[in-house]
């Protein structure tokens, strides 16, 4: 593929490839990544307000031709700019937990405050090990599985949250 | 489930046989063949009736097990079934590289593919995940991913790749399994089998499984939803099945071509070069992930389709073309990586 093509696939990507719909200025407009900024100006140097996480609302103003941004405004009402992979036409997906009252659909800053990213095994995907086909080599799985979680929280980027 | 908390009870109330009054010899023999078999068909009987009495009829509560296939997972369950499969997977394929404390040097590819992996998965449609990349000591050449965002690769896999654009590639693949729950539809399967094993049991004035009955007495909800506390031989026993599908069983070709597309859609957002994904699939043996994926020329051509689609999509977008200036990068892939 030639590199011109490829050029402009992020953006179609970031805002729905493949879909037979346009956005109008006013439509609304979805945060994909966490903390994602909000800047002053097309370029990325001075960020606005507080960081945005997936799920949060946007309306959608402009694409900022030549660049990777896209205008915004927030539901603060600040008017920015924000990269075109930190945002998404469609909403993140929800998930689904069990309370005592039966099962809701939670958006994602609500599945990560739930407890979506915390880390480390169940206490019983850990004992579930002792009844494995291999329970000895389960159990070390176990036991290297727990040390990569560690690693990550403390070594990774983001890892920790 | 209501349905299945009361089949325990119609398994319970089947006791053991009446013995007969004791007679010698082959006579006493058939006598005692004679009322174990009229015990068994009253048993048989006495459960048919308690269980048209509980479901309706014996198809009301199959029917009842089939709506499992299309109930929502809840998250923790997700994540737990998916740990049990990871576990197994792992277990059964060299067990995972990592170092023996965090600050081990040896930790260092793990953290390089850590890295490269939650680059991607923040951009994924389940950033909120605890995503985890782990490496098996195999020189096959194969990636898995399991429920709730576990993801492995081999040390084969990694000696395979040319650059970082191809692993994010097979990275991005496994992520978009997760992200579209396809692992779940075999989870689910699993669960169906359970179910009407248990029905099936029921129906015969048998018991089920031991396994099979503490499944049945897990149910907690109308959801279906599995709670494994207390339960981790359930839980094993059914992180082997799902273990076994990822590694012997085929996604559906649809799940398959969409995982593609995501893929392809991943890689574009972080500025990967897509097209890298299509030459690392055909430099590798025709018997890559052969048991549990389309055939290998099928994948390059779904992805050069891919491709062609990005490239002559109309660009109804209104982000396109947003022209960066550097392209998409196939950099080489870390050094840590590269060493293994």
């Amino acid at each position: 593929m030639k590199r011109s093509t490829l050029l402009g696939l992020g953006a179609l990507v970031a805002l729905g490839a493949g879909a037979s719909w346009a956005l109008g200025s006013g439509d609304t407009i979805y945060v994909r990544a966490r903390d994602t900024r909000v800047f002053k100006d097309p370029d990325g140097a001075r960020p606005i307000g507080a960081p945005l996480q997936p799920g949060d609302k946007l309306v959608w103003i402009e694409q900022v031709k030549g660049t990777k941004f896209h205008k915004v405004k927030t539901a603060k009402g600040v008017v920015g700019y924000v990269l075109f992979n930190t945002v998404s036409a469609t909403a993140p997906k929800t998930e689904v937990v069990v309370k005592q009252d039966g099962a809701h659909h939670i958006d994602a800053q609500a599945s990560a405050a739930y407890g979506a990213a915390a880390r480390g095994l169940t206490e019983e995907s850990r004992k579930s090990a002792a009844h494995a086909p291999d329970p000895e080599a389960a159990q070390k799985a176990v036991e290297d599985l727990q040390r990569v979680e560690a690693v990550i929280a403390k070594k990774v980027k983001g890892g920790g949250r | 489930m209501r349905l299945t908390l009361a089949l325990v009870g119609v398994i319970a109330a089947a006791g053991p046989c009446a013995n007969g009054p004791q007679l010698p010899g082959a006579l006493g023999d058939a006598a005692r063949s004679l009322n174990e078999t009229r015990e068994d068909a009253r048993e048989v009987a006495n459960a048919s009736e308690k269980l048209k009495a509980v479901t309706g009829t014996a198809g009301d509560a199959v029917n009842r097990c089939d709506r499992l296939r299309t109930q929502d997972i809840a998250l923790d369950e997700e994540r737990t079934i998916g740990e049990a499969a990871a576990i197994q997977l792992a277990a059964a394929n060299g067990g995972i590289l990592i170092g023996r404390n965090v600050d081990d040097p040896a930790n260092a590819p793990t953290i390089a593919l850590n890295q490269l992996g939650t680059k991607l998965a923040a951009l994924s449609e389940r950033p909120h995940l605890a995503w985890t990349f782990s490496i098996l000591d195999s020189d096959t050449v194969n990636a898995w991913s399991t429920p709730g965002g576990l993801v492995f690769v081999t040390r084969g896999l990694l000696k395979k790749v040319e650059n970082e654009a191809q692993l994010a590639g097979v990275l991005a693949h496994e992520i978009a399994h997760v992200t579209g729950r396809h692992a779940l539809n075999k989870y689910r399967e699993v669960k169906v089998e359970q179910c009407r094993n248990y029905v099936a049991a029921g129906i015969a004035g048998k018991a089920a499984s031991a396994v099979t009955s503490k499944l049945a007495a897990s149910f907690g909800s109308d959801l279906g939803h599995l709670d494994f506390r207390g339960a981790e031989d359930v839980l094993a026993n059914m992180g082997a099945s799902v273990a076994a599908a990822l590694q012997h069983e085929k996604f559906d070709p649809k799940q398959e071509t969409q995982a593609d597309y995501d893929a392809m859609s991943l890689l574009v957002l972080a500025g990967y070069q897509p097209a890298e994904y299509a030459k690392f699939l055909g430099m590798l043996p025709d018997t890559f992930q052969h048991d549990t994926h389309p055939p290998k020329q099928e994948r390059i051509a779904n992805v050069k389709s891919i491709l062609n689609q990005f490239a002559k999509d109309p660009l109804r977008s209104p982000g396109a073309p947003y022209g960066p200036e550097q392209g998409y990068t196939a950099d080489p892939i870390s050094p840590a990586l590269a060493a293994l």
